[in-house]
Parts: structure tokens; C-alpha cells; sequence
């Protein structure tokens, strides 16, 4: 078992894949294609593509429980924290506490490819429903939020 | 033309004409056996040695002093080109062999392009100066210098297309020039200021050999990258000792090459370092590892994409679909059956399984363990 693993995870940390035995250097581009990688998060079968310029990649130890995608991880400081052991289920508001001012990812699939969109949490510390209008043609979205929150749901 | 040589006999009135061609007869000769059995080029020195200067100006300006060092070269024709004593590299001479140099267009300082620096035979006659000399003395020089002159050449003339002389012929008069050095110049105060022995893949050459069959006078044959045997000089050897090897390694200092690589008389191959490259056929090579959902498995170090689309590399994948964690079952009781573990033709992988309980199925995507195998099919390169 090699003692490395290369993660897969958006700017927020929200891990959303891994792979062992990979080259130390290797890219996204290595690891996904030029096309991205397609998620389909917790329950249901709905899928977001996240576009190969919305992932980053982190080598860390290794872990089986982020190979497994048994929960939610982020990458925080070169290290795996767990977020949930649960896996990913609809985003229903209220959250868990917010922080003014932090980013969170909106990634929208459509027929024309995905859209990544950025949402900050307001004064109001209110971010469901989306404020994003979803481009045309929207059908699911991905969403990355602070707190530590990760889903993906059909787009209303 | 046939080659003659005078034959003497006692008594015999030699004439200038005789001697003259007893003396070409060597030239001549020599001249052949340089041409046929070698490559035009420096044979020993001629190195061009340079000193950084700077003018008056204020600001001052650099350019450097180029020096032609004592060496010896044979031209195309078989001439050889003996220079005694050092020669400078004269910028006068450069202007008037290239009054407009064109100017470096990836620089902004207007320094010229490379300009080629060449060398050439030359005979210069000297006056006579023993024997009769004044109205009793003969006509004509009694000896000529072989001398060597600097000719500068313009941009692509490094390139250009020497004719060799006729078969039968003895050396040229010196029309044949061998590459020195590369010069910049800058313009504005018509000096040079650098120099260089390769320019966009052209290099000053050394004089090579010219052989199809190279035969070991005692049972061996030597190649190697320096003059003198000295330790760590790199040879290849080969021998007919234990029957015939063929050895690649480094002197030891003590007269013998210590091998780093050996062939013996039975093909037998031994290599004291790492053999890297492209797979030989029949070998394998492996990667492994977990991957999740929607990731491109990566192929073995080593192997290249382009080797497996053309065919070269045979790619086999391996997956065992990995099973979470009971623990981490969204609800109690249920139970993971894996659903789809498989790559695409791009190696993507789409793994995933689901949770069920009572008929009820919770989709979610999971992880395999992989092997990815590459071989190099036999008869393959």
C-alpha cells in the first residue's frame, strides 16, 4: 500500500476525489482530462462536472476513508480534516454556524458545460435559496459551502 | 592523371622540374591519404582564447580580444594547416569582409548575428636569398611558406558546400576553409565582442576518420574520449579474450577499462547501472493503487501514452471494487453491493455502488483497487 495519496478538491477544500499510486507531480489535467471530473455526490445519481481549472490537487498521507468516500473531507493546511462521516445529503438551511465573508463554490451543469459561480456569505449569514441566478438551462448544481458544507441537488 | 615518381640513375642531369616533383610527389601524397582516410577539421589547438576589454567611452563599452592559439587542422582537399604561432582575430578585417553585419534582432544592444571564422591555407612565396642573388642570381622564389590566414565569412557561409578536389589530385591552393569560431560584433564600435565554437547545431569540427573496417593489430580494438589512458577516461573495448566481449566503462588507471557495461561472446548482457528507455518486449511493468470515481489511472512509469495508441504497449487493467465501511451505511442495517467498477477507453474510471435496505437503494460513488499493467508485446520494439 503505498503511503501517499493525491487528492482532488475544489478551492474550499471539499475533497471530491482520490487516487493512490500516481506520480508526486501529476496534475489535474493528469488525473482528470482536460474534461474535468464528473461527481455525483451522496445519494441520487445526479451529476456536476467540475471543470479542470475548478480543482486543485494535494498529496497526503494516506487515508482510506477519502479513497473510500466514506464522508465529507477538506484539505485544510496540508492535512485531511473530516468534515462528516456521512455522506453528502440535499442542503436543507438552517447550517451550522457561518462566517461573514467567507467564499463557498457554486458549480451549475448545463448543456453547455458547467458554470462555477462564487457565493459569499453575506451580513445576513443567509445563503439558501441561492441568490445566484442558475445560467439557462441549469440542471443540477454543486455546492461547496463555508462551514464545511458539501451537495449537490437537482437545480430548482 | 597518373601518379609518376623520378628515378634517378647515375649520371643523370637533374633539372628544377625533377625536384620540384620529387618534392610534390610527398605533398601529393600525403595530401591523398589525408583526404580519403580523414575528415576535414582541427587535428590539435587552434582554440580561440578571449580577453575582455572595454573602450574609452563614457560609459565604456565591452568587447573582447580574440586570439587564434597555435594548432594544426587538414582542409578538405588534404592541405594541412599548421599554425605556429598564436594569430589575433582582427576586427579591421572583419569590417572589410562585412561592412553591414545584420544586427541580432532578439537583442536590443545592436550586436551583430554570429558571423563564421575560418582558416585557410596559403602560399606565399619568399625571395630568394642564398646563392647568386643580383643580375648573377636566378629567377623565382626557392621557397614557399605554407601559411595560414584568418578568413572571416558571413551568416550561412559555415554552411556552405566545399567541392573536394579530383581523386587523383594533390592538395588545393588553399580555397578550402575550416571552420575556427563563430564572432559577434557590435557595430557602433566596430569590435568584436564574442565568440563561440556552436551556433544553431553547426560546431567547429575535428578532424576525423574516415574507415569502414577498423582491425586490432593484437587481438583488440580501443575507443576512447581522451588521449591519454588515463583513470576515468571513458572506452569501449573490444577483444578477443574469453572468446569476444564487447566492454563500455572507464579506465582505472592501471591499463584496464572497468567495465560498465558488457557484452560476452554468448550475448550475454551485463549492466552495472539501471536500464531505462523504452520496454523490451516481453517485459511488464505495473502501477497500483486505489482511485476513486471519475479519476484517469495512471499508466506505469515508464510507459508513454503514445507507445499504447500506437500499439507498441498492450495496456491490461485489473479492478477490485473496494466495499466502505459497513459503519458508514447512511442507515443502520443496510447493506453495499457494488454496482459499476470499470474504465473507459481514456482510463476514467466510473465506480460506484449502493446502499440497500428492504429494497430501497441509496446510489453513491465509491473506490476500486487497481492494477494497470503494460507490456511490450514479443517482436515489438
Amino acid at each position: 500500500m503505498s503511503e501517499m495519496m493525491t487528492v482532488l478538491h475544489l478551492e474550499t477544500g471539499h475533497i471530491v476525489a482520490a487516487v493512490s499510486g500516481v506520480a508526486e507531480d501529476s496534475t489535474v489535467e493528469d488525473l482528470v482530462g482536460d474534461d474535468g471530473l464528473s461527481v455525483a455526490l451522496g445519494t441520487g445519481r445526479i451529476r456536476v462536472r467540475i471543470p479542470t481549472n475548478a480543482l486543485e490537487v494535494t498529496q497526503l498521507p494516506f487515508d482510506a476513508r477519502v479513497l473510500d468516500g466514506q464522508g465529507i473531507f477538506r484539505v485544510l493546511d496540508e492535512s485531511v480534516v473530516t468534515v462528516s462521516d456521512n455522506l453528502p445529503t440535499a442542503l436543507t438551511p438552517p447550517f451550522a454556524e457561518l462566517t461573514v465573508g467567507e467564499i463557498g463554490v457554486v458549480i451549475f451543469a448545463t448543456m453547455n458545460g458547467p458554470v462555477v459561480e462564487r457565493l459569499e456569505v453575506p451580513a445576513s449569514k443567509q445563503l439558501l435559496p441561492l441568490t445566484i441566478v442558475p445560467p439557462v438551462g441549469a440542471t443540477a448544481e454543486l455546492i461547496a459551502l463555508p462551514g464545511d458544507l458539501l451537495g449537490i441537488e437537482a437545480t430548482p | 592523371m597518373t601518379v609518376t615518381r623520378p628515378v634517378f640513375t647515375n649520371g643523370a642531369i637533374l633539372g628544377a622540374a625533377d625536384l620540384s616533383t620529387l618534392a610534390e610527389l610527398d605533398r601529393d601524397r600525403d595530401a591523398r591519404h589525408a583526404r580519403h582516410l580523414h575528415s576535414p577539421g582541427v587535428g590539435a589547438g587552434l582554440e580561440v582564447t578571449k580577453q575582455d576589454r572595454a573602450t574609452a567611452d563614457e560609459p565604456p563599452k565591452p568587447y573582447v580580444e580574440l586570439t587564434l592559439q597555435p594548432g594544426y587542422a587538414i582542409d578538405g582537399s588534404g592541405r594541412e594547416l599548421v599554425l605556429g604561432q598564436s594569430m589575433p582575430l582582427s576586427s579591421e578585417r572583419f569590417f572589410a569582409a562585412n561592412p553591414n553585419p545584420p544586427a541580432d534582432l532578439e537583442r536590443t544592444d545592436g550586436v551583430s548575428i554570429w558571423h563564421p571564422v575560418f582558416v585557410r591555407g596559403s602560399d606565399q612565396a619568399l625571395a630568394n636569398d642564398s646563392g647568386p642573388l643580383g643580375c648573377q642570381g636566378v629567377g623565382g622564389p626557392t621557397r614557399v611558406n605554407e601559411d595560414v590566414e584568418i578568413e572571416y565569412g558571413g551568416p550561412g557561409d559555415e554552411r556552405l558546400d566545399q567541392t573536394p578536389p579530383a581523386p587523383d589530385a594533390g592538395p588545393d591552393d588553399g580555397d578550402w576553409l575550416v571552420l575556427i569560431c563563430f564572432v559577434r560584433v557590435d557595430p557602433a564600435i566596430r569590435r568584436l565582442v564574442d565568440v563561440a565554437t556552436s551556433v544553431d547545431g553547426v560546431e567547429v569540427e575535428s578532424a576525423g576518420l574516415r574507415a569502414e573496417t577498423v582491425i586490432g593489430r593484437a587481438g583488440k580494438v580501443e575507443l576512447r574520449a581522451g588521449s591519454a589512458a588515463e583513470a576515468g577516461v571513458p572506452a569501449m573495448v573490444v577483444s578477443d579474450g574469453d572468446g569476444g566481449s564487447l566492454v563500455f566503462g572507464l579506465h582505472d588507471g592501471a591499463g584496464g577499462v572497468s567495465a560498465l557495461l558488457e557484452v560476452d561472446s554468448s550475448g550475454n548482457l551485463q549492466v552495472e547501472g539501471t536500464l531505462s528507455g523504452n520496454q523490451t518486449a516481453g517485459s511488464l511493468r505495473l502501477a497500483s493503487g486505489v482511485a476513486g470515481d471519475g479519476v484517469i489511472l495512471p499508466l506505469p512509469a515508464g510507459v508513454d501514452q503514445q507507445s499504447v495508441d500506437d500499439g507498441a504497449t498492450v495496456v491490461t487493467v485489473l479492478l477490485v471494487a473496494r466495499a466502505p465501511d459497513p459503519r458508514s451505511a447512511p442507515l443502520l442495517g443496510e447493506r453495499f453491493i457494488s454496482a459499476v467498477c470499470r474504465i473507459d477507453g481514456d482510463r476514467r474510471l466510473e465506480c460506484w455502488g449502493s446502499w440497500f435496505a428492504g429494497g430501497a437503494f441509496t446510489d453513491v460513488s465509491t473506490a476500486c483497487d487497481y492494477v494497470v499493467m503494460a507490456t511490450v508485446p514479443e517482436g515489438g520494439s
